[in-house]
Parts: C-alpha cells; structure tokens; sequence
C-alpha cells in the first residue's frame, strides 16, 4: 500500500511529542505580542529574542545533562552545585594561580569531571538511589566551594572577580552578530541531539533507562554508561558554570543556585520521561525555549513579580496538560 | 533457634547503624561542648554545652516542621509518590491563618478550622494532577509549589504577618521538664498515630501493595486511586500543622523563611536515611524520625562546637553519603546472608536426597 505524501512525512511530525510543545511556543508568543501591544511596547522584536537566546545559555548545558541522565532514569541534583564550584576554580586559576584561560578551563571542568565520576560510584557501585546520593554530594561540594573560596582570602568565602579578554569574548562576545555562546550552545544541543537519536550509544543509554534488567541481558554495560553519563552531566554543569564566569567575569559563590531544578524541569516539559527510557534533545531544547521566553515576556509586559511565581508554576502545569492531551490521542489513534 | 525477641530484632533493623552512631556522636560532642577537656567537671556534660537544656529545646523545636511533615510525606513515599510542595503548603497555610488572625476578630481554633479547610483544598488539587491527569508527580508538584510561592508573596505583597495571639502562641513557648517543646511531644503523637495507622490498618497495608507494585495492587482488588486521594489529603493537613506549628514557635508567618529552609527536600533525605524506599512499597515512619533526628542532631552538634560554618555545609551532606554507605554494608551483609543459607539449604536437600537415593538402591 502506497501511503501518500501527508501520511509519510507530515502525520508523524504532527504526532511527535514535540510538535504540541512547538504549538504552545507559538501560542505564547502571540499571547505576549498582543499582550505587549496593549501595555504599549513589543515583544516580536530580533533584540528581544537575542535576549531570551543569551538568557538560554547557561541552563542549557544542565538541561543537556540532566536530560541525558534522566533518558538512562537517573537524576542529578549535584549539578548546579558543581558548575558553581567550577565557576570559582576558573576564577582562581585566572586570578591567583596566572594560568591562561584554557588551562583553567581544563582544570574547572576536570574537578567537575571528578566529582561526576564519585556520583556514579556512589549510584554503581554503592547503589545509593540517585536522588539522594547527589543531594548528599550537592551539599558536599557546596561546602568545599566555600572552603576552596576562603582557603585564599583570610578564611571568609567571597566571590572572586578576574579579568581575562579571552573569557571575557566567549561570555559576551558576537560572532557576525550572533553570540557566541549562543552559537556554542546550538552546537551542543546538535552535538548530543545526534548522539542520543542516531548513535549506537545513544540507543543503548535508551534501552537501558526503559529497562535496566533487559539492558543487562542485552549486553549492555550499565556501570560503564551510567559512569558516563554521570560524568557527562557533571562537566556540562561545569561548562553552564563556566559560561556563567565569563558573562560576568566573577567567580560566585551563589553561581547557579536557582538552577538546581532548572535542568531537569526543561528537559521534563520537552517530553524526556521521568522514569527513564524515552524523550530526546529536540524536545528539551523547546521546553527550555518555553520557559525562558515565558521570563522574559513577563519581564516585558511589566507583571507583578508576585505573579511571576504563579504564572511560571501554571505555566508548568500547561505544558504538562497538553503532554497528557497529545498522550491520549495517541491512544485514541491507536485504539481505532 | 534464635531468639525472635524485640532486642534481636531491634538490632538488625536497619535503623540500628544509625542510632549506634547518633549516640557515639552525641557522647564526643557532649565532652567536647561542655568544656570538660578544658577543665570543667564531668558533670557539666549532662548540664552545659550540647546537653544544656537551651539547646535541647533548640534542637527539638527546630525539627518540629519536619516530623510534622514526615508523617504525611513518608506515606506518600511508601506509596511510591512524591510531593515537592509541602513547603509551599505549610508557608500559604500559615499566611493564611495568619491573615485571618490578623484582619478579623475569629478566636484561632476557628481559623485554624478555615486553615485545615484551605489545606484540604490544597491536598485536592494535587490529587486531580496525579490521579485525573495522570501529570508524574515530581514535576507537578514542583509547579504547585512555585505557586504556592507566589500566592503567598500576593496575599501579604512580600511582606510576613505578626501572629498576636497569645494562646496560639503559648503551643509554642510552653516545655515540658523545661527541655522539651510541646510542640515536639505534639508532632511525636502525629507520627505515632500515622506509624499506628501504617501497620496496624488495613488501609496502612494497603499503602504497602501501591507502592510495591501499582498494577498487581489494582488487579488484587484496591484502588490505588484512592489510596492517592487519602494520603495526598492526609499529607497537606499534616504539611499546614507543620507550618502552624513554625508560625507558633516563631511568632509569625513568613513564606521565604519556611520555603527557603526547603524542609521538603530535608524530610525526603531524612526519610531515605530512615529506611523508607524512593521507590515505594517500602519503611515506617519511625525509621524517618531516626533520619530527621540525625540530620537535625548532627548539625547541631557542628554548631555547638563551634565548627566553622563552611564545614557544616559540607558535612550535613557528608553524613548523609556516610549513612547511605552504612545501609549499602548492612544490606549486603544480610544478602551475603541469605545467599550462604540457601545454599546451606541446597547442599542439606542434596544430601538428603542422596541418602534417600542409597537407601532405596540399597534396600531389596
């Protein structure tokens, strides 16, 4: 049977997950363009929309690796904690120890590396369940930020200020108008999409978040992936800490505080299930774009910062509900 | 035969690791903070430093919160769910008893009444998000909380309210033997009643089979719908007594205070520590309190040693990978255990059979 053009190449992209979420985007751009005309300013501006980019950057990287992560079942709550501790090393090695900027960016990201891999010893080989073994760790390394931060200053903790031209462009630098950063972020999200959807690799970090116990079966080395994986979420948090350095050219101790859930909330809302075993990089994308569009339209439009709280909370839930409203027609499809 | 008694069986709970190292912590800490290595005399332990009566009452009264909230959010574990709104919970229940203290002339039973109503509510919209939309309960309920978060910073713009009542407020004040918060004893009964209700009802079992497996649950006759409903409204009455149980001891409502003390990810950590499985369908409520105890002793003994700040950040996470690798221990010891006794037992049913097998080949 021949299927026509609509049924081959149309019908699977409106049914894919992602295309209700694309839906919602649209929707709440045109809401926050009307919204925005009537307070008197517009939202449909490029400036604006290289803001929501540049805003991006930093949670994107968490988003990356926690979503990962989350693809295999597993959950880093340690990752903001460590991209902080991150941020301070890059500080440190620039400032007090003269090291050029890749070198201190090898040595941030190889800490982080460090303490991804004790997390995945702690989840393979002592079996503590992820939530609370990187809980446990986010408030470890948190206290050794603060005692690596005071260690040169007197014994009081306190953010570091650097000055370096080379970190300085990768934070706030445009490349033929674009940011940089944002152009290193479109690369990752390219990079791990490609990696999760078409490698081999990637279909086995899938398989072995549906079901562990087949995986196994299959061949699959579990501990070595989740060693990865683990490791991979905890350097793109150092990455995310990194940039977040450069931007400001400070090393802070309260770096990436309000991210600690930002990572696994986009990638979540992108349609990467919580139990593991399904979602991809293009959905996490999309639902990072949802909520930080969302913060910068409320921004624009002028709301209540009291509201701000509310909406982004109803804003999460809206999401959630046309998730389970595509699930169901999907049922519904299958059941006919 | 080995002893079934409740000591033997004492020790192997997998609680006991845990209070043996609770009480060799409390010991240095109390010789150390009382200043008998400077001199003082032994019996200052039990009077000065960690065991004096002003910190008894600090610790004690610092875990209220969180034995409150344990005891509606270790079922909701147990029953293999999850709710990462109590705090917001307990910070809008107390504004809203705050407010109704402040702006009318109620006495405070009624409002509380009116609170307990609001907080049934509360418990009600997280249900219809779990059970009617089938949303996973994490990422609702960290959408709830934000929320919550905001309602609370709308009723009073940002502000916290004075709580002027002083008979609320004596629930708070009052100790007993000087040492003890009634608040405390309070929060104890609560979890009593609710570790009754776990192993002692039909309802509590039940609880057991949802967590353990949903679907074998539902096929054996419950409903695990309801199980939900139940637990979620029993979990938001416990998280808004929890929150007015803080407002009476601090003599306000502040939403900021309670949410950024993130008492909901301190009680899951606790709860985890006490026995009681991430993944439901197993743990009591009593293995929780032992986890709340240790978390909330332990930093307190930092304190009253006078450790320096960065260190105790450190360390309340530090404890908590050391009790995790403590149950890793035991729990490997009690396979390794299983596993030599099954095969002890497969070597005995060899032999047995062997002999059975000479017998019949020897007889005629």
């Amino acid at each position: 049977m021949k299927q026509s053009f609509f049924q081959k190449h149309i019908k699977p992209l409106i049914q894919h997950k992602v295309f209700t979420l694309v839906l919602l985007y649209i929707a709440m751009v045109i809401i926050f363009t009307v919204w925005a005309a009537l307070r008197g300013t517009s939202f449909l501006k490029i400036t604006i929309f290289r803001n929501i980019l540049n805003s991006l950057v930093i949670s994107s990287f968490l988003t990356i690796g926690a979503g990962c992560l989350l693809i295999a079942g597993h959950m880093d709550l340690s990752q903001a904690a460590i991209g902080a501790f991150g941020s301070m090393v890059l500080a440190t090695a620039i400032k007090a120890w003269g090291f050029p900027w890749y070198l201190a960016i090898i040595a941030a990201l190889a800490l982080c590396a460090v303490f991804g891999a004790v997390n995945a010893f702690f989840v393979t080989k002592l079996k503590f369940p992820s939530f609370i073994g990187t809980l446990a760790m986010a408030s470890m390394v948190k206290g050794l930020m603060y005692l690596f931060s005071s260690m040169g200053n007197d014994g009081v903790a306190a953010n570091i200020n650097f000055t370096n031209k080379t970190t300085a462009f990768l934070g706030t630098g445009s490349v033929a108008g674009i940011p940089l950063s944002v152009i290193i972020m479109v690369v990752f999200f390219i990079v791990y999409g490609l990696l999760m959807s078409k490698s081999a690799f990637g279909m086995k970090v899938t398989l072995m978040g549906g079901s562990p116990v087949a995986a196994t079966l299959a061949g699959i080395n579990a501990t070595a992936i989740t060693f990865i994986l683990f490791i991979n979420s905890a350097v793109l948090g150092g990455v995310a800490g990194v940039f977040n350095a450069a931007k400001l050219s400070q090393g802070a101790l309260t770096a990436l505080t309000t991210n600690q859930f930002t990572g696994i909330t986009a990638a979540i809302l992108g349609g990467i299930s919580f139990g593991g075993g399904a979602g991809g990089m293009g959905g996490a994308f999309v639902g990072l774009l949802i909520l930080n569009t969302f913060q910068v339209g409320m921004g624009i439009v002028g709301v209540n910062p009291f509201w701000v709280n509310v909406f982004s909370g109803l804003l999460l839930l809206i999401a959630l509900a046309f998730d389970f409203l595509s699930q169901q027609r999907q049922k519904r499809a299958l059941a006919h | 035969m080995k002893k079934n008694n409740i000591f033997s069986v004492f020790v192997k709970s997998k609680s006991f690791p845990l209070i043996i190292i609770l009480l060799v912590m409390a010991i240095v800490t109390m010789v150390i903070s009382s200043g008998v290595t400077a001199g003082a005399p032994i019996s200052a332990m039990f009077t000065d430093g960690f065991l004096s009566k002003g910190n008894m009452i600090t610790v004690f009264g610092g875990m209220v919160i969180q034995v409150v909230m344990l005891c509606g959010l270790g079922c909701i574990l147990i029953s293999g769910n999850i709710d990462l709104s109590v705090g917001g919970q307990a910070a809008l229940c107390s504004m809203v008893f705050a407010w109704l203290c402040k702006n009318t002339q109620m006495g405070w039973g009624f409002a509380l009444l009116l609170t307990l109503v609001v907080a049934l509510c509360l418990g009600l919209v997280n249900t219809v998000l779990v059970n009617k939309l089938r949303f996973p309960a994490f990422i609702a309920t960290i959408g709830m909380s934000s929320i919550y978060r905001g309602l609370c910073s709308i009723i009073t713009k940002g502000n916290n309210i004075q709580i002027a009542r002083q008979s609320f407020l004596a629930i708070g004040k009052t100790n007993l033997f000087g040492f003890l918060p009634v608040a405390f004893v309070f929060a104890l009964v609560l979890l009593l009643i609710c570790q009754f209700m776990l192993s002692y009802t039909r309802f509590g079992r039940s609880i057991f089979m949802v967590g353990g497996n949903q679907q074998a649950a539902r096929l054996s006759g419950l409903n695990p719908d309801r199980t939900r409903l139940i637990l979620f409204l029993l979990n938001s009455v416990m998280a808004c007594l929890g929150g007015l149980l803080w407002s009476a001891q601090n003599k306000l409502a502040s939403p900021s205070s309670i949410i950024d003390a993130a008492p909901d990810m301190k009680v899951i950590s606790a709860a985890i520590l006490g026995g009681i499985a991430f993944t439901g369908g197993a743990g009591n409520l009593v293995g929780g309190l032992i986890g709340v105890l240790l978390l909330n002793i332990f930093n307190n003994m930092l304190i009253v040693m006078g450790i320096q700040t960065y260190w105790t950040v450190f360390a309340s996470g530090f404890v908590l990978a050391v009790a995790l690798v403590i149950d890793y221990i035991s729990n490997e010891r009690r396979r390794r255990a299983l596993l030599l006794a099954s095969a002890a037992a497969d070597a005995a049913e060899a032999a047995a059979a062997e002999a059975a097998l000479n017998d019949s080949g020897g007889s005629p």
